[in-house]
């Protein structure tokens, strides 16, 4: 029922409009006072004074004008909370979308990207909820029925107690209770995030299910999960309504017995009628702000829920300060992506360093990298081989400053990386990864994200130096038509070679490419391999390879095993060394000759 | 429209009803409650402030608003238990039915639908319409059987007063949201667009992360996000000012319904006509009747959002299949496992022959396959081989009927497979697509989709012929290690390996393999290949591969260029004949010549 410091700081900014929807909360209060107290006097002269209606004009004026000033400040409010809430979530969403991003892609990979998709959309939404309404909402439950009941102590005392012993039960039954439903309300949230992961899932699986015959099958599954999703949320309510509960049932008994002791005593004669019926209609107001705290009690601890698991994202330490990589991003002038300061000319002069790395990943038995020391000169292109889990993608992470190393460190152009800054760094560096996402927009927009100001000539010369000018050509809207959030109607080869125009944009001194050439075909790689050898063309460079295609358009091959060095040199050298290298090498031709001798045989 | 969509709803609902009366049931029971409450409350008051004669006459009321005070509690609690109830039930309901109307679509029809839309459709629409019977149809329902117990209540002590609470009541829960609803409706129509955009935002910031850090978009994208983010709170802010105005002029109404009922019943009671007793609870009944005015506005506010997500579910629902789900007439109850679920695949060898293929993808200039005939005896192997574009992938879709040709035949086993269920014909074929999806589920749960049946002996003999015995063993969790989200946790030649062991389980009689070895390194890709055709039993192979080394293992080759086949025969057939397949030969050596030596061939290094 407390809420999270962490959100209340965020909150600080926008506190007048927290102030505004209190002081009108209370203002309606105190109207609420002068409507009974008008009320009350009307059937008083109605009932023990035989009063017609001519008498009654002018309370019935007074009491007109009082019931359209809170519907005023009840409109006013509501609109202060929405600011207030839409205020924190736009300043929440930003941030959680800025870290993520700072975490960076290797960081992020370990968390599901279905559920941080969903963190950053709906997790955010559940906060409008818990900041437009059950925050105030918190501070007039407080305050209101305090006030109220300062009011009915003058007329009838007995009546001011029975409400001052019953209002603190009602918080108690929310604290009570509210424990239990705020756990499983962390658990409701969990299954939902699972639920719409799953969901993705199965959508992304579809043909395969089908391919399995289990399409339809899976329509059960799909039912499961929302029948468990069910059970679930239904444990949730069966207590979270219980405070409810608790609250409606204290607050209408106790309106109940007060009413039974107002009746009693006007029998005694101890009280007069006008008092008695002022109390009787405050009665409902004074709970009232307390009941509406309870109803929104569900609402609230899912968002509760929600901004744990944001705070909780936010919290995770980025491998770099964010403001250096959005400082040093921001001031690049987007038109020139490789500007020529001093610490760049260094870059260009010195080359990068890899100092006695060292990176473990969290929860991994051993390290991804150990000890690892290598340098690249400028204009150096350098192959990157080994088996499957090698480290070949830890060292293009550690090199892109996706990581940072735990033990030993980078330097760029003779300096540390942490004080060339990470953006500076990687405004230097083109990057081919080796499944290159294409984003929501068209092929201009998923070029231009590498040179945000480039104009169409530009566009062209990369499509062409890409080797991608024909296929774009032939699009439906050439440069305009939009790629689907996969590249659909893209193949893998065009994919690529896009992926390759926007690295030639970039305009810059180092080039990083993971595997280009696998998954394609020989006469796209063909066209790939031109392609990059355009691009490698007067760089340095970091390339994963798997193909003998793209080592021989290299300088120098480093052969990581388990994390480490094993072999450096030539191709020439390493084959004739009969190493690692050697063995992987002669693999190439295997098939050929293995295959052979079974087809003839 | 919106009146058929409104009765394909209550269809949905009608499974529910015994819920959804008991539900409205228990709403009409807690209002009453309330009324109860305050109108006896107000009238004990007042008739005890006359001195009755004697306190015997005050027992009922009292014991009534005790009663009442009881009752309202406990209708609520469970008014709300089973509303919510009925209402996660039909969310469940949706789901599926959105689920059904998808898979016939995927993965031809779906088209190019954005993934970060149908996620946001999926979560969103869906749990919008839940709300269509808890904000939407069930509110108003109540609202009109209290009207009615209103009515009773003050029609028999003066028809003026019934009709000033009518009047009122309407103007609240009907006039009021219907201006409400014209208020907010553009912009809360505009809302699941402006989240399907935020969505498609987020799902790019999330998948695409590489390229955006590696770029430095960081700053640009999450200022495009809070953009989105705006946009959708500008629209949020619209629908809420309605809402906040009608929330207040409700409230200014119930007030103002409360005084009417007290000040026409002053002439009342001033006339004999009403017991001055009564003219407390008459004005308090009025007022707490209103209770189930409150949630109205609302309604009809959430109908605007509904109708526009359910307009949107039903425009998938509508959408045509790309291949007719039930075979037409002629032979569907004679094929062999036409009849039979999902996941059970067809034993025995087949034959397949394919007859002058020819397919157009809609838009598309020219076609992607033109005429493709090749026979596939039972126990062969084939080799699909051509550049990207070529059209094997498209003859794939084909072969399982995920599209169906616009000309020529598809035949299993002499019988033309569009006379066959979908299923059935799928049930021929075990598939390594090019997209083959890894579930985020364990390494068994995948494996085991090939054959639920298999087992431990079964799967580890897979993962050998896969080349991931070693990976396995290496595993704390053996097959019960997760995978990650989409496969995510293995590695690009790890997740295809699987999905290669798994097609091998699957005891279908024909294998179709797209680019089996893609991503692998060369010593495991030949190992692979290898271990593949050694164990391929008495099935048949169709390889679909750029990778032409290994081929002459192969029955026949067939070189494919622009959807047409420019060459067929075996390996050293075509490469005597110096074609294309000769030219992508040459390519693929020199791609490895660097060392003439290990090849055993003249190679010319560029």
């Amino acid at each position: 029922m407390g809420v999270d410091r962490r959100l209340i700081a965020r909150v600080r900014p926008v506190r007048h409009l927290l102030g505004m929807v209190v002081v009108l909360g209370l203002l309606a209060g105190l109207l609420a006072v002068a409507q009974a107290s008008l009320l009350a006097g009307v059937v008083d002269r109605v009932l023990l004074r035989g009063a017609g209606l001519p008498a009654l004009e002018r309370p019935a004026a007074a009491l007109l004008a009082v019931m359209l000033a809170r519907a005023l400040l009840a409109w006013g409010s509501e609109l202060a909370a929405f600011e207030l809430a839409a205020r924190v979530r736009q300043e929440l969403r930003e941030r959680l979308a800025r870290h993520l991003l700072a975490l960076g892609p290797a960081r992020a990979a370990g968390e599901r990207s279905g559920e941080l998709v969903n963190t950053l959309l709906e997790g955010v939404e559940q906060l409008e909820t818990y900041l437009g309404r059950y925050l105030p909402q918190l501070a007039l439950a407080a305050l209101v029925p305090l006030v109220l009941v300062a009011f009915v102590f003058p007329r009838d005392w007995l009546s001011g107690v029975i409400f001052l012993v019953t209002l603190p039960l009602l918080p108690f039954f929310m604290w009570l209770i509210g424990g239990q439903a705020s756990l499983a309300a962390r658990r409701r949230w969990a299954e939902l995030a699972r639920l719409s992961a799953h969901f993705l899932d199965v959508v992304q699986g579809l043909p395969t299910l089908k391919l399995f015959g289990l399409g339809k099958r899976e329509a059960e599954v799909v039912a499961r999960a929302s029948d468990r999703f069910r059970g679930a949320t239904m444990a949730t309510l069966r207590v979270a309504f219980l405070s409810a509960l608790a609250l409606e049932l204290l607050a209408s008994l106790s309106t109940a017995v007060v009413a039974v002791a107002l009746a009693l005593r006007l029998l005694g004669g101890g009280l007069s009628f006008r008092e008695a019926f002022f109390v009787l209609l405050l009665a409902p107001e004074i709970y009232q702000p307390l009941r509406t705290l309870g109803s929104q009690f569900h609402a609230s601890t899912t968002g509760a829920a929600a901004s744990r698991r944001i705070f909780e994202l936010l919290e995770q330490p980025a491998p770099w300060p964010e403001e250096e990589v959005a400082v040093a991003g921001e001031r690049r002038d987007p038109a020139a992506p490789a500007p020529r300061g001093p610490a760049e000319r260094g870059l260009r002069s010195e080359g990068v360093r890899f100092e006695a790395v060292a990176f473990t990943y969290p929860g991994a038995e051993r390290p991804a990298v150990a000890g690892l020391s290598f340098a690249v000169e400028p204009g150096e292109r350098v192959a990157l081989v080994g088996p499957t889990g090698a480290g070949k993608s830890t060292v293009l992470a550690l090199w892109m400053g996706f990581l940072r190393p735990e033990a030993g460190g980078v330097r760029v152009g003779g300096r540390r990386l942490e004080e060339v800054g990470v953006a500076a760094w990687r405004a230097q560096v083109a990057l081919v990864p080796q499944q290159p996402y294409l984003f929501a927009g068209s092929v201009a927009e998923n070029l231009r994200l590498a040179r945000p100001g480039a104009g169409e000539a530009e566009l062209w010369e990369a499509l062409r130096a890409a080797g991608a000018e024909e296929f774009v050509r032939a699009l439906p809207f050439g440069l305009e038509t939009r790629l689907g959030e996969e590249g659909a109607g893209l193949s893998g080869g065009e994919r690529q070679r896009l992926a390759i125009a926007r690295a030639w944009l970039r305009g810059a001194p180092w080039l990083v490419m993971d595997e280009p050439t696998a998954h394609l075909d020989p006469e796209s790689e063909a066209a790939v391999q031109e392609a990059l050898a355009r691009l490698l063309a007067g760089r340095g460079a970091l390339v994963v390879a798997h193909r003998l295609a793209t080592i021989r358009q290299l300088d120098r091959i480093l052969v990581l095993d388990r994390g480490r060095l094993v072999e450096e040199g030539s191709h020439e050298a390493l084959v004739a060394r009969g190493g690692l290298y050697a063995r992987l090498a002669r693999a190439y031709v295997g098939p050929a000759a293995g295959a052979a001798a079974r087809g003839e045989g | 429209m919106e009146r058929r969509l409104l009765r394909r709803w209550i269809g949905f609902l009608w499974p529910l009803r015994g819920q959804v009366a008991l539900g409205l049931l228990l709403g009409l029971l807690t209002v009453g409650s309330n009324v109860g409450l305050l109108a006896l409350s107000g009238y004990l008051i007042a008739a005890s402030a006359l001195r009755p004669a004697t306190i015997l006459l005050l027992w009922v009321p009292i014991v009534g608003v005790r009663f009442f005070g009881i009752a309202r509690g406990v209708f609520r609690y469970l008014e709300r238990l089973v509303t919510h109830d009925a209402t996660l039930r039909l969310l469940a309901r949706l789901r599926v039915a959105f689920y059904r109307a998808l898979e016939p679509l995927a993965p031809a029809g779906l088209g190019d639908r954005r993934q970060g839309d149908l996620l946001s459709r999926m979560v969103q629409d869906v749990e919008t319409l839940q709300n269509l019977f808890l904000r939407v149809l069930y509110p108003p329902a109540v609202a009109l059987l209290t009207l009615g117990l209103g009515w009773a209540i003050l029609a028999p002590r003066g028809l003026r007063l019934a009709l000033a609470f009518g009047v009122a009541f309407l103007l609240a829960g009907a006039v009021l949201p219907a201006l409400a609803h014209l208020a907010a409706r553009r912009p809360a129509a505009a809302l699941p667009r402006a989240r399907g955009e935020l969505s498609t935002l987020a799902v790019d910031a999330v998948r695409g992360m590489t390229e955006l850090v590696a770029f430095s978009q960081e700053a640009a994208w999450s200022r495009r996000l809070a953009a989105a983010g705006e946009r959708l709170i500008r629209l949020q802010r619209g629908v809420r000012r309605a809402e906040a105005a009608t929330g207040a002029l409700l409230g200014l109404l119930q007030n103002l319904a409360m005084a009417a009922v007290l000040l026409l019943a002053v002439p009342l009671v001033r006339q004999g006509h009403l017991p001055a007793a009564e003219i407390a609870g008459v004005a308090l009944a009025a007022l707490a009747a209103f209770e189930a005015v409150a949630p109205l506005p609302g309604a009809l506010a959430g109908l605007g959002e509904s109708l526009e997500a359910s307009r949107r579910l039903e425009e998938l629902e509508r959408a045509t299949p790309p291949v007719p789900e039930r075979s037409s007439g002629a032979g569907s109850g004679a094929a062999p496992t036409a009849g039979l679920a999902g996941s059970r695949s067809r034993v025995g060898p087949a034959r397949l022959e394919v007859r002058a293929l020819r397919y157009t993808y809609p838009g598309a200039a020219r076609p992607a396959l033109d005429g493709l005939s090749l026979v596939l005896e039972a126990g062969a192997r084939v080799a699909l081989v051509g550049p990207s574009g070529s059209g094997k992938s498209t003859l794939l879709d084909l072969l399982v009927r995920f599209r169906d040709p616009e000309e020529g035949s598809i035949l299993l086993d002499g019988r033309d497979t569009r006379a066959l269920d979908p299923e059935a014909v799928r049930s021929f074929f075990s598939v390594v697509a090019q997209e083959s999806h890894l579930f985020h589920a364990s390494l068994g749960e995948n494996l085991r989709l090939g054959n639920p049946r298999a087992g431990e002996a079964e799967l580890r003999e897979a993962l050998r012929v896969a080349q991931l015995e070693g990976w396995w063993a290496g595993l704390a969790e053996g097959l019960a290690t997760q995978v990650g989200e989409a496969g995510l946790r293995l590695s690009g030649g790890e997740r295809r390996r699987v999905a290669v062991a798994r097609a091998l389980l699957r005891p279908a009689p024909i294998l179709l393999l797209d680019e089996p070895t893609a991503g692998l390194d060369a010593l495991t890709e030949r190992r692979l290949m290898e271990a593949l055709l050694a164990g391929l039993g008495g099935r048949s192979l169709l390889l679909v591969t750029h990778r032409l080394a290994g081929l002459e293992a192969m029955d026949e080759i067939l070189v494919l260029a622009r959807g047409r086949v420019v060459e067929r025969g075996r390996h050293a057939e075509l490469l005597g004949r110096r074609g294309l397949y000769r030219r992508m030969w040459e390519l693929e050596q020199e791609l490895l010549v660097e060392e003439p030596a290990l090849l055993g061939a003249p190679g010319q290094s560029g």
